[in-house]
């Protein structure tokens, strides 16, 4: 069960990461698949990452490469019997999710991974009163009695920035705004201290400014906590500010990795640049058209050859059809699939680091 | 006039709380439950008028022994088969007991039966379909060709078979139609339950840790109330009427106890029955019967919210 018997077959994320520290979460050569209609549709393909303690990783690409299901896979949360895990392995602190048994997997879930779901609307139970749905954690993992749980419940509530806690422990979800029912789902994630959070689209259902509240506020209690964040986006402006850390996804595979300042400034795979692209920015020029990636995502069960970002990609050359590019190491924690990327950085006026 | 009523009605998620929550209810919840029935008077009058009837006949069943003028299984053979008149106001039977109080005491079997049987065919339908619809699987397959084999067999001549095998008695009756009950349960909860398992605060609730025991206890099960507590009080109905049947046919409670179906078997020997012996206790049935499924359908209205607006 030691996670470094398994050095040899590391593939280079892993290996970029190993700086002394173990991380806390890894993933590697992940693959899970959704079968249908006689149709094998590959959400995440051979994905590998790790995550350090306390560190904030991002998770970035259109929807549909394959975040959520990547987040769901590490939670065992896949909806059966559709999905499949098929492969991989997911190290949390020395212990592959994966292999555990349905106990083992429950134990874990809640107690060391908190999980912030997309919509706040829906995420919460209409009829279990918020007091209810939050002592549920404690009771489960921590074996709190109802008194106990109670006053801690109300101090989560506090910890999240919901006012008047106590007699808002009585209130049910469609008492509550968007926000705020975001804030209780942060409250029930951090309840039993957990090493992880994932939070899958935990903002995009909510106005902007209650947005940069949320995300604040998740970093904030994440630093304070120590605990490392997993946030699954597709604004890249959320991943610039909090991210230590950016994975970009594209048809279920990881097509650049780095640290927030290389993604953003010697971005090296064609999509990234992309996105950055569509991205609206106030330093440019005034009146400039908006630039969008042409095409669109393909469908998952009939991926192109080669890298599946090649019928939209303008950088695109005959070896894109044959072969597709595996992730490769192109600055000292950076790494890009695409076989292009040096024209990309020469382009860009920058020098390539070998 | 009613859409106005509806539009403007704001109690209904308030009702719909009080029917799910799970805490002791009367002490507690009594302003709530005082609210709740305030709105359904003023939203579905005709379905409060059949709910005050569905009291006074289940408070007649219980205070039988006080209303009832005489002892309902002495007979008086001086007085066999007097018409309706001061001291007998329903008459007597072949016996020459007092109808009015056989009638009276008919209430207390027929509801005690109908009540306990549907009490235990929907809880036991209710659980088959929560489980089936959340596990799926062999369960569910197992479970759910059992549940058609019993849906194929009409509910009254199932309920024979099961008296007939099970012989005649209280029991026998209460399981025979617990078990006609079970098939439609199990189908209404067993597709809310499928629909439920898919939305967002079952993976949120899969997502801390609970059990699929827990999610289905504390998650699935308090959604169905409203379902479920429109299905019993209709299936009352049903019952009343499958334990009328079986005591008309002599399969039901043994005599001299008097049930409603029982005195409209005793009756019906004759070529010619009395009107009195049939009229009472048909009355009674049909009262009953109309009492519960009026009120059931204006249940129904109120709980379903996508049903609401509409009459």
């Amino acid at each position: 069960m030691n996670p470094t018997a398994h050095k040899t077959d590391l593939q280079f994320p892993t290996d970029m990461d190993l700086d002394g520290t173990r991380p806390l979460l890894e993933v590697r050569n992940l693959r899970t698949s959704f079968f249908g209609r006689g149709e094998e549709v590959r959400a995440v393909d051979d994905v590998s990452f790790s995550l350090k303690t306390g560190e904030t990783l991002g998770l970035v690409g259109e929807s549909g490469c394959g975040k959520s299901v990547t987040a769901l896979s590490i939670l065992r949360l896949v909806p059966e019997p559709q999905g499949k895990i098929l492969g991989g392995e997911v190290w949390l602190d020395g212990v592959d999710l994966l292999s555990l048994p349905d106990e083992g997997i429950r134990a874990v879930r809640g107690s060391q991974i908190g999980m912030i779901f997309q919509e706040p609307m829906t995420s919460l139970n209409p009829v279990l009163s918020i007091g209810r749905q939050l002592t549920e954690t404690l009771e489960i993992h921590l074996g709190m009695t109802k008194h106990a749980a109670k006053d801690r419940a109300a101090e989560l509530l506090n910890m999240v920035g919901i006012p008047d806690a106590t007699s808002r422990l009585l209130d049910y979800p469609h008492q509550l705004s968007g926000g705020q029912r975001q804030r209780v789902m942060i409250a029930i994630a951090l309840s039993c201290d957990p090493k992880l959070i994932i939070a899958d689209e935990a903002t995009t259902a909510l106005d902007v400014t209650i947005q940069a509240q949320i995300l604040e506020l998740l970093a904030r209690l994440t630093d304070d906590l120590g605990t490392a964040l997993m946030i699954i986006t597709h604004n890249l402006g959320v991943v610039a500010r909090y991210a230590d850390r950016v994975n970009v996804m594209y048809a279920g595979k990881i097509r650049e990795s780095g640290s927030a300042d290389e993604i953003y400034d010697t971005p090296r795979h064609p999509y990234t640049v992309g996105l950055l692209d569509s991205v609206p920015r106030l330093d440019r020029p005034k009146g400039s058209r908006l630039k969008s990636i042409e095409g669109e995502i393909p469908d998952l069960a009939n991926l192109p050859t080669g890298c599946a970002y090649r019928p939209r990609c303008t950088y695109a050359v005959d070896r894109c059809a044959a072969e597709n590019p595996p992730l490769a190491k192109v600055g000292d924690s950076h790494a890009s699939a695409c076989w292009e990327w040096p024209r990309l950085a020469e382009e860009q006026g920058q020098t390539v680091v070998s | 006039m009613r859409d106005r009523v509806t539009e403007n009605e704001p109690y209904t998620g308030d009702d719909v709380k009080v029917a799910s929550s799970s805490r002791t209810f009367v002490a507690q919840n009594f302003t709530k439950w005082y609210w709740g029935l305030r709105g359904f008077a003023r939203q579905r009058p005709v379905s409060a008028f059949w709910l005050a009837i569905s009291v006074f006949l289940i408070l007649m069943a219980i205070f039988a022994p006080l209303i009832a003028p005489h002892e309902p299984n002495k007979p008086d053979f001086l007085n066999i088969k007097t018409e309706p008149n001061r001291s007998d106001i329903f008459g007597t039977d072949q016996l020459g007991r007092d109808y009015f109080s056989r009638t009276i005491f008919g209430a207390r079997v027929s509801l005690l039966i109908a009540f306990t049987s549907v009490a235990l065919g929907t809880a036991i339908g209710g659980v088959l379909g929560i489980l089936g619809g959340y596990l799926g699987g062999t369960f569910d397959l197992i479970s759910q060709r059992f549940l058609e084999v019993l849906m194929a067999v009409p509910g009254l001549l199932l309920a024979i078979i099961l008296v007939l095998s099970m012989g005649a008695g209280a029991s026998a009756v209460i399981i025979a139609i617990a078990v006609t009950r079970l098939p439609t349960t199990s189908r209404v909860l067993r597709a809310e339950t499928m629909s439920i398992k898919e939305t967002q605060y079952i993976d949120s609730a899969r997502s801390i840790g609970a059990s699929p025991l827990r999610v289905m206890i504390v998650h699935v099960a308090p959604q169905t109330v409203a379902s479920f507590i429109v299905i019993f009080t209709a299936s009352l109905g049903t019952a009343i009427l499958t334990e009328a049947s079986l005591g008309f046919l002599g399969l039901g409670i043994a005599p001299p106890t008097a049930t409603w179906g029982g005195m409209l078997g005793e009756a019906a020997v004759t070529l010619i029955p009395d009107w009195w012996m049939v009229l009472f206790p048909g009355m009674f049935i049909t009262l009953t019967v109309l009492a519960f499924n009026l009120f059931g359908d204006g249940l129904r209205d109120v709980l379903d919210p996508r049903a609401r607006g509409r009459i």
